[in-house]
């Protein structure tokens, strides 16, 4: 019987037994998927971990920014923009007037915001469980140039910008984050497409030498 | 005997790397670098190929691509373009379409009965009697062809991938490169593709005696090699254009959807044939197919050859082959003036002689039809555009090079929208008003001199880049050539025929008059009638001849006979390449793996993968479905809803949303209770329904069928944006799970899990609740869509295993078992409700299905209530009715969807249909007559073998009919 109540969205298209499990933020997810030197080379060519265990939070409605910075949360200005607050959460403007929050790693802004004060009129809590990715290396490109459409290369992005688009078929919340002294792409799904877009992914990505790697090449916090 | 020359500059072949192949089984050997024409035109073979239909024998034509002469197959692929396809190590080739091999093929004497089988033969021949002509296609099938596909064909998908640019250059001549080069000096991102191997068009080829061109081309790459923001991309042809600047391009490895800011085709122009008889003799070619040989692969196209030539292009051509140090027994033009001009006398200095206003009237084979003997020529007549035969003159040669003109390569242009005219000094189509963003340069625009050639380039580039904002500078436009590049009538007429117009259709001269006689005399019927610009090479030699000869037959101007359509693909373009490696978007339930550990065999429905049944060992599926029902009416089942559509509406004006949107009644409807949804489109069709479950004043819970959910919350969506009502949407089907316990025992099962009273009178039927299991946040909601006592269970997504574990652990004494779709289907069968898009369709009303409950008309408005004011008026054409089988009825099972037959006439049909072993009838759903839907009625399904069913209209309330 399962005695974890979280499970990660992708953990179907994770292999059986030649990974390392463990639990993160109370959600069971993959730790290690190969060894440490290779994960390491994986993530020069093309990396991708899954990043599903932040915690999330999600507000919308004509308040929804006004209240959002009455909790002393650092709004993105313009639609489809993000903005990093001091604890390193990332706040994601997901049009006019729906917001994504997601904890900055071992953090728990998301945890009291849903604790916070009941919401005034026009502020709507939305639910996020979505499959979240981080994607990194040389080749990712190359991995957008095949699953989607638009133009995602750094010049077309801008600095803070936050696409909503398609990957293989499937709607995605995208943005570009230098983080950590490198660039990665963040990635949201919704979480019943994630192990499909996990294995789309992860298989492009090993025909450029990357593939699968634990989220600790990421975030030092789980190393 | 090798006809490769010494090694030469730009030649791109590599003389280091030897490849051995074989042509029909004789073993060859050619460069790296060689096609697999110029290899075995190097080795000195030059019957390459069998023409389509009179199977005579081909050589080179083009070495472009832009004819079929050359079509080989290795084994496992077929229909390869000998011209441009490298030659690699290995192969073993054969041309196709040949009945015994290219040289002693069988059907050659079909060459002989030609006069029997003209355009249309057999349309006409064998129409009648009907029932023959399978035999005679057949047989016409089997002679006339190309390759034999393989269906053996590994399956080999290439990848699909997306660029972005802000100029894309079509064409990597003199044009392009300039293009290129002067767009890139902005620093902007500019791509520039080529179909050929290398990159240079005819400046890496078409010389003209001199190194001028060679040398431009070196200075142009060199000045490109200093822009790292362009990309050159050789062997990539643009093979479409699709709005806002999309074109796809194509190489060996797949194909790239490049979308540019801007676009210039600088794609140049394809060499047309003049059209005189034999003139697909082998070693009668195209001048810049000689061309082609002698500076990019270094193969001599003949020893001693003729120049027929119709333009100054003949004289270049003339001049590289001498340089090559091919004799020239003469050059042959037809126009009358071209004698005493400059071109003639540089030749003459050479000691060749130019034989102006005259024609090749016809080419003799020699002895076994491999090659040319000898030409003939005669005095040609420009005004009539008839060879004048009284002297005939002889020469003998091996070979011939033919020039009389070029026709654009416009077909991305026209694809864009691109308004053509033709331009009467140039004599050839060029752009009049190009679409927005697209710019044509060089021999497309009409522009052929080189120094004029590089200045449209950049012409070109200064605009695009205009186009997509830069602030740069306009410069001079470039007015097409003065000097006509092709000759307005480059047709010899011959009584014999076998003159050619189009080489991949063996089509004569003869056949376009004939076409126009029997009243086919527009260019989109000749077209169809004689097929011209139909084969694999759809046009790019034959086109422009065959509009120039159906002008001259009704005696109008070029430009009244207009163009053909033209259509991507450029080139023929490889399934694999198409279909690429396609994507297959599907959803996974949190319960997936549970499903799947519990042996669910999981079905389609929408996006999702849900469990269809659960495999039992020793069990078929029919049986196995049913002990699943029989589980759920006798003790209790589990089954993952987790697919179904959930959606939030919050705030003041929830309720009111929801009285417009659906068809019901919400405003009055109590916090913790449930009530039916339908929606119906603005026609007042069926479209969806559901339930909306009221969790607070402001707050409404809905929850649909899987296949709907999206559309139906795009279509809240849009209404919202009319509407403006205070309220907030949130699509929560993919945050939250749900799990349907059913059955006599669900109570049961539930009630030690969670921390509220499931007592009737606490949960009601059609109530909600918000509780807890193990922590877990529920909304547990009382339905009754498959069983009287169903508890659905909304659960957020990640901690949904979780929770079924535990409701799995608790029913397991009680004999809880898993089921699927499947029996969910029967299961609401069994409780007499009709779904949408199972039991109505596309033009379903209310009404027929007798939903007049649902309806709240008296609501001030809801979608679709207009129209079913005018609906309600009508008399009901169909009615939905539920029916049964006789007892015990063991004849053939009808299917959803067989027909409800009354008097041998359609009815109605079914459109659910089940055996029950609750009931032990077969049971279902059937539209009928409104006056044959009495309880009690009967009516006849024409089952699939046709045979009738007698079945009898019963009440919905199946269960009730229990044994």
């Amino acid at each position: 019987m399962q005695t974890e109540k979280l499970i990660t969205p992708i953990a179907h298209a994770f292999p059986v037994g030649s990974v390392t499990w463990g639990v993160i933020n109370g959600m069971q997810v993959v730790t290690r998927f190969v060894g440490s030197d290779e994960e390491e080379a994986r993530k020069e060519f093309l990396g991708i971990a899954d990043a599903s265990f932040l915690g999330k939070f999600g507000v919308k409605g004509r308040n929804a920014a006004q209240w959002l910075q009455d909790q002393g949360i650092v709004v993105p200005e313009q639609p489809n923009s993000w903005a990093g607050n001091a604890d390193g959460s990332l706040v994601l403007r997901l049009g006019g007037s729906e917001f994504l929050i997601e904890d900055a790693p071992g953090g728990n802004l998301c945890e009291k915001l849903l604790k916070a004060d009941a919401k005034p009129a026009g502020v709507y809590l939305v639910p996020h469980v979505e499959a979240s990715f981080v994607l990194s290396g040389n080749a990712v490109q190359e991995l957008f140039a095949e699953v989607c459409s638009i133009d995602l290369t750094r010049a077309a992005l801008g600095v803070q910008e936050v696409v909503m688009t398609q990957f293989a078929g499937v709607s995605v919340v995208l943005m570009h984050q230098d983080l950590e002294g490198e660039a990665r792409y963040r990635v949201w799904c919704d979480s019943s497409y994630g192990p499909y877009l996990w294995e789309v992914m992860a298989g492009i990505a090993n025909e450029h030498s990357g593939g699968p790697i634990g989220i600790g090449n990421y975030f030092s916090a789980y190393q | 005997m090798s006809a490769r020359l010494a090694r030469q500059k730009g030649e791109w072949v590599n003389r280091a790397s030897t490849i051995k192949f074989s042509f029909e089984g004789k073993e060859f050997s050619g460069f790296e670098g060689d096609s697999i024409t110029s290899a075995l035109w190097a080795s000195g073979e030059q019957v390459l190929g069998r023409s389509f239909k009179y199977h005579r024998p081909r050589g080179i034509l083009s070495l472009a691509n832009h004819d079929i002469n050359v079509m080989v197959t290795d084994g496992m692929d077929t229909n390869i373009r000998g011209d441009v396809v490298p030659v690699a190590a290995g192969m073993a080739l054969a041309a196709v379409n040949t009945d015994g091999g290219v040289k002693k093929d069988r059907s050659r004497l079909i060459d002989s009965i030609s006069p029997l089988l003209p355009v249309g033969f057999y349309y006409k021949a064998f129409h009648t009697p009907k029932k023959m002509f399978p035999f005679w296609e057949n047989i016409i099938r089997k002679a006339a062809g190309l390759g034999v596909v393989n269906f053996n064909y590994p399956r080999i998908l290439k990848r699909k991938l997306h660029a972005h640019c802000d100029v894309l250059v079509i064409g990597g001549g003199a044009t392009g490169l300039s293009a290129a080069y002067e767009a890139g000096k902005s620093g902007l991102r500019v791509v520039l593709v080529d179909e050929n191997a290398q990159l240079g068009g005819s400046l890496g080829f078409d010389w003209g005696g001199s190194q001028e061109s060679a040398n431009l081309l070196q200075e142009l790459l060199a000045k490109l090699e200093s822009l790292p923001n362009v990309s050159l991309i050789a062997g990539a042809y643009a093979a479409g254009y699709y709005p806002d600047h999309l074109i796809p391009v194509v190489t060996r490895e797949g194909i790239t959807k490049v979308r540019a800011g801007s676009v210039i085709m600088a794609s140049g122009a394809f060499e047309q044939p003049p059209v005189f008889r034999n003139n697909d003799i082998p070693g009668v070619m195209l001048g810049s197919a000689a061309q082609r040989l002698l500076h990019r692969y270094s193969v001599k196209p003949f020893s001693n050859g003729v120049v027929f030539t119709a333009n100054d292009y003949g004289y270049r051509v003339a001049q590289d082959l001498l340089e090559a140090g091919i004799k020239l027994a003469a050059v042959v033009d037809l126009r009358s003036d071209a004698k005493d001009g400059p071109l003639a006398a540089q030749l003459a200095r050479r000691g060749v002689k130019t034989i102006a206003g005259s024609c090749i009237y016809e080419v003799q084979a020699n002895a076994d039809k491999t090659g040319v003997k000898s030409v003939t020529v005669t005095e040609y007549d420009e005004k009539t555009n008839e060879a004048l035969t009284r002297d005939k003159v002889t020469l003998e040669c091996d070979g011939v090079a033919m020039c009389a003109g070029w026709a654009p390569a416009a077909n991305l242009l026209y694809q864009a929208g691109t308004a053509m005219r033709y331009d009467y000094g140039v004599h050839q189509f060029v752009p009049n008003r190009l679409p927005a963003g697209i710019f044509a340069a060089g021999r497309v625009n009409g522009v052929y001199e080189l120094a004029q050639k590089v200045q449209d380039g950049a012409r070109a580039a200064a605009q695009a880049l205009l186009h997509i904002g830069l602030d740069v500078p306009e410069l001079p436009s470039v007015q097409p050539s003065t000097r006509a590049q092709s000759h307005a009538y480059p047709i010899v007429p011959h009584p014999k025929g076998k003159n050619f117009v189009d080489f991949d259709e063996d089509i004569q001269v003869k056949d376009f008059i004939n076409a126009a006689k029997e009243g086919f005399d527009n260019i989109e019927l000749m077209k169809r009638f004689t097929t011209v610009g139909m084969g694999p090479s759809q046009g790019k030699h034959s086109n422009m001849n065959a509009i120039r000869i159906l002008a001259r037959v009704r005696g109008v101007p070029v430009e009244q006979i207009g163009t053909t359509t033209s259509r991507p693909f450029f080139h023929p373009t490889p399934i694999g390449h198409l279909g690429g490696r396609g994507f297959h978007p599907h959803r996974l339930t949190p319960l997936h793996d549970v499903n799947h550990k519990l042996g669910a065999v999981f079905t389609d429905v929408g996006a999702w993968k849900r469990a269809a049944y659960y495999k039992v060992a020793g069990l078929g599926v029919a049986d196995t479905v049913l002990a699943e029902v029989e589980a759920v009416r006798t003790k209790a089942g589990i089954i993952d809803s987790s697919s179904f559509g959930k959606i939030e509406v919050h705030g003041p004006d929830a309720a009111l949303f929801l009285e417009r949107f659906f068809t019901g009644n919400y405003i009055s409807q109590a916090v913790g209770s449930s009530r039916y949804t339908m929606l119906l489109d603005e026609s007042g069709v069926v479209v969806d329904d559901g339930l909306a479950h009221r969790l607070a004043e402001d707050l409404f819970y809905l929850s649909s069928g899987t296949s709907n959910a999206a559309a139906v919350y795009r279509e809240m969506q849009r209404w919202q944006q009319i509407w403006q009502l205070d309220i907030g949407l949130v699509n929560v089907t993919g945050a939250y799970a749900a799990i349907n316990v059913a059955g006599p025992l669900a109570r049961q099962v539930l009630s030690g899990l969670v921390n509220i009273s499931l007592d009737d009178s606490a949960l009601p039927a059609q109530s909600i609740r918000e509780t807890e299991i193990a922590g877990v946040p529920v909304r547990l909601i009382r339905v009754a869509f498959v069983s009287d006592s169903t508890y659905e269970l909304h659960i957020p997504t990640p901690q949904a295993a979780f929770v079924w574990e535990r409701v799995m652990g608790a029913g397991q004494a009680l004999g809880l078992k898993p089921f699927g779709t499947d029996a969910q289907r029967l299961l609401r069968l069994e409780m007499g409700h009709a779904m949408p898009g199972i039991d109505t369709d596309g033009l379903t009303n209310p009404y027929e299905i007798n939903a007049q409950h649902a309806i709240g008309m008296d609501k001030p408005d809801f979608i679709g209530k207009r129209s079913l004011q005018i609906i309600a008026k009508r008399p009901v054409k169909k009615t939905l009715v539920a029916f049964a089988l006789e007892a015990g009825y063991a004849g053939e099972m009808p299917f959803e969807c067989n027909l409800v037959i009354r008097q041998g006439e359609i009815e109605g049909r079914v459109t659910s249909i089940a055996y029950s072993g609750t009931i032990g009838r077969v049971i279902g759903f059937a539209y009928v007559a409104p006056e044959h839907s009495a309880l009690g009625s009967r009516f006849q399904i024409r089952a699939d073998s046709g045979a009738l069913v007698n079945a009898t209209v019963v009440s919905s309330q199946f269960l009730a009919m229990q044994k």
